[in-house]
């Protein structure tokens, strides 16, 4: 796998997704890398046929878990929605650095954060999100509702 | 909670942008694009960031920062030749360089005015050599990084050979400069053999009192990769070392 041409074409699109959800440029910086570290080592079971959709959801989960262990750190600054959801325990995902990779690779099934994400961060349509993850739009729109009751008890909270 | 709606996402855009969009998708953008001004800012402002972070983060330098990483900088990408081979440093040497480094570097850190520089060692039959700077060193030859901070507090150690090979030592990885321990010094973690690299290894310290990011450092050390201990253009603010070791010949 040429890294470099990898890099040329996709870079420019993962390190402004990576910059979208941490807000800082040095953070950016290092999850890009991580990104294409990820589709490197997994490289001979990569199926997509638009690889900027794998990698574009590979750079929203790692910056979720950064965002995520952030938080927990007491790091990071107060950002609603974002951190809300990165936050969230997603049972389906529970298994987060384990099999974060099968389902990006078509083994598992998809984060609900990621979904939640691409929703209400980036505002794309359930219908939208369900053609990007491969679900039915009712199979997004039920994985959702689990995390909406979640977050509106923690407001009530 | 609600999110913003729009007719053409960031995300579908980007994939636009890339072509990577089902061919009904693609058209309707174009055809989106037509009627819609905002799109079209949008898109060219894409093409312009395009530009500006491949500017800034060079595909060469952000591929092997890529590869150091998913390898190891233990391994050498496939087709690249590393100028050193990396080990895991003996138990002998880390045991003479542990008892020699305080008496190497306590009496240094209190002269006034020290500059930042590193210390080269060889591993030998009989122990360890301290190698002079333009020491002669040869193919297969054992070597360890030592440096000398000299308060300041960040610092980056890259080596080029004789082929022009650039390698980072130190951080192992990353992009941004390595906390040094300012008192006194400290060894890197690891010994290198030397290869069959000709006419010499140039190690380049570059040192600052506060955080730097490697880019611009590295770039100009690969600038000056076929260049005989050439100094490195960079800002005030940095301090350089260079230590050069050359290469014998096989049979010298």
């Amino acid at each position: 796998m040429d890294v470099e041409a990898l890099y040329q074409r996709y870079g420019p699109m993962v390190m402004r997704r990576c910059r979208q959800l941490l807000r800082d440029e040095d953070q950016a910086m290092d999850a890009s890398q991580d990104v294409f570290v990820q589709l490197l080592k997994n490289r001979k079971r990569l199926k997509a046929d638009y690889p900027s959709s794998l990698l574009y959801r590979i750079a929203t989960n790692l910056c979720l878990n950064r965002l995520r262990d952030q938080r927990r750190r007491g790091e990071t600054r107060d950002e609603e929605i974002l951190h809300q959801i990165a936050d969230w325990d997603d049972t389906e995902g529970r298994l987060e650095a384990r099999s974060m990779l099968e389902r990006l690779f078509g083994q598992q099934r998809e984060s609900t954060r990621t979904m939640a994400v691409l929703h209400y961060v980036d505002g794309m349509t359930l219908e939208e999100v369900a053609g990007e993850v491969g679900l039915s739009v009712s199979g997004v729109r039920k994985r959702l509702r689990g995390l909406r009751e979640s977050l509106r008890e923690l407001e009530k909270s | 909670m609600n999110g913003k709606r729009s007719s053409v996402s960031d995300y579908k855009l980007e994939r636009y942008l890339l072509g990577e969009l089902p061919q009904e998708e693609m058209e309707s953008i174009r055809k989106g694009m037509e009627a819609d001004g905002e799109l079209r800012d949008r898109l060219r402002t894409l093409e312009l960031s395009n530009r500006e972070l491949q500017e800034k983060y060079p595909s060469e330098w952000m591929g092997r920062q890529i590869r150091m990483r998913a390898e190891g900088v233990t391994m050498a990408a496939p087709g690249r030749a590393f100028s050193w081979r990396l080990w895991a440093m003996p138990a002998v040497v880390a045991t003479l360089l542990v008892a020699v480094l305080p008496a190497l570097f306590e009496p240094e850190t209190r002269i006034k005015g020290l500059e930042p520089h590193l210390k080269l060692f060889l591993k030998t039959v009989d122990g360890i050599e301290n190698l002079a700077d333009s020491s002669m060193v040869r193919e297969g030859d054992l070597v360890q990084i030592v440096y000398l901070a000299a308060e300041q507090s960040h610092g980056t150690i890259f080596s080029v050979d004789g082929r022009g090979e650039v390698t980072q030592h130190l951080p192992a990885r990353g992009k941004l400069a390595a906390r040094l321990k300012t008192a006194g010094g400290d060894t890197l973690n690891f010994s290198y053999e030397l290869d069959d690299a000709p006419r010499w290894e140039q190690f380049y310290f570059i040192t600052a009192d506060t955080s730097f990011d490697l880019m611009p450092v590295e770039r100009e050390i690969v600038r000056l990769a076929s260049e005989e201990g050439g100094k490195l253009r960079l800002p005030v603010k940095f301090k350089q070392h260079l230590f050069i070791l050359f290469k014998a010949a096989g049979n010298e």
